[in-house]
């Protein structure tokens, strides 16, 4: 893990305000990663001064050009119902891979944790008008994992900021704990999230 | 098995479908309300099925159904259901699989089988 937040001093309401500290640690995650994308990929970096929202939906038609396809067959391919329950469901399933991996401790975590944000967004978002089907694929190569959280749903549109929307971290903390993101959302669906991470020595989790 | 309910896993087999099979069954099971003595018996069943399975690949689809825990493994080639029900017997006890699930039945799909166990929240006789 390269990227990280600030602990968060106590008292802190999140969400507070749109200028508030949510807001700026989101941004700040988002800067980190897409220049760190930007050393990589030689896409333009974000300005800092550009607001939150739009910095995103940059970004994310970046991504959306930039993507390949996924090729690679998967040691793990889960389909889950899009409900809350199912996200438990999905972290079991890390659970498993880690038990037979001997992964643990804080790279555990952070895998969890991003993950489960990724299965959390389909099932708040993919399906405005029912139900549908949340895939989780995972595969080993060398020294890293990747996951693949992909819904059938209409792809990522712009949002009014409501209250159900959320605090907009979802992306930002998959950023922050994985060593790739990479977010392919074409005009009509499916939403696909790519997040790759880098298996630290046993010593290190 | 409520088409709903609809979780298809499919994983490596070995050691990754041994650890990611079990806690899966363990996730859905809990959601059924299998109590811990039944949630136990879910998990000795898949491990039976997936000891005596000879794939490279492991396929289950779980659903909780009005009574429990439904899943099915397959697609398996014909007889094979069959065959893993008798590699499950033990002197005396007979097949495992038989003797924890509350109900087994395979399910044809020519050319293809699948291997289906009901385990229910209370055990039948």
């Amino acid at each position: 893990m390269t990227l990280g937040f600030k602990p968060i001093p106590r008292g802190t309401r999140i969400g507070q305000s749109r200028e508030g500290l949510a807001d700026r640690a989101v941004q700040a995650a988002w800067v980190r990663y897409h220049r760190r994308r930007a050393r990589e990929t030689g896409l333009p970096t974000v300005n800092r001064s550009e607001p939150t929202s739009r910095a995103s939906l940059r970004i994310l038609a970046e991504h959306r050009r930039s993507v390949p396809e996924l090729t690679r067959p998967a040691d793990l391919e889960l389909t889950l119902p899009a409900r809350a329950e199912s996200v438990t469901v999905a972290r079991q399933a890390l659970s498993g891979i880690a038990d037979a991996m001997g992964w643990d401790g804080t790279f555990l975590a952070d895998l969890k944790i991003a993950v489960s944000e990724a299965c959390s967004n389909v099932v708040m978002h993919a399906y405005e008008d029912g139900d549908g089907p949340l895939e989780l694929t995972g595969w080993v190569e060398g020294e890293a994992v990747t996951f693949v959280v992909t819904d059938r749903g209409s792809g990522i549109s712009p949002r009014l900021q409501t209250r159900a929307a959320g605090l907009g971290l979802g992306l930002p903390l998959m950023a922050a704990l994985s060593d790739e993101v990479e977010v392919r959302s074409p005009p009509g669906g499916p939403t696909e999230v790519r997040m790759t991470f880098r298996i630290p020595a046993p010593e290190q989790m | 098995m409520s088409a709903a309910d609809g979780i298809v896993l499919r994983v490596a087999s070995g050691p990754l479908a041994d650890a990611v099979v079990r806690r899966v069954v363990g996730a859905v099971g809990a959601q059924a309300e299998l109590p811990i003595d039944r949630l136990q018996d879910a998990g000795l069943v898949t491990d039976a099925i997936l000891d005596h399975l000879d794939r490279d690949q492991v396929q289950i689809r779980l659903g909780t159904g009005t009574k429990g825990l439904e899943l099915a493994v397959g697609p398996l080639a014909g007889g094979e259901a069959d065959r893993i029900i008798d590699r499950s017997r033990m002197p005396d006890l007979g097949s495992i699989i038989e003797r924890l699930a509350d109900r087994v039945w395979i399910e044809r799909s020519d050319p293809d089988e699948f291997l289906c166990v009901e385990v229910r929240r209370t055990a039948q006789g």
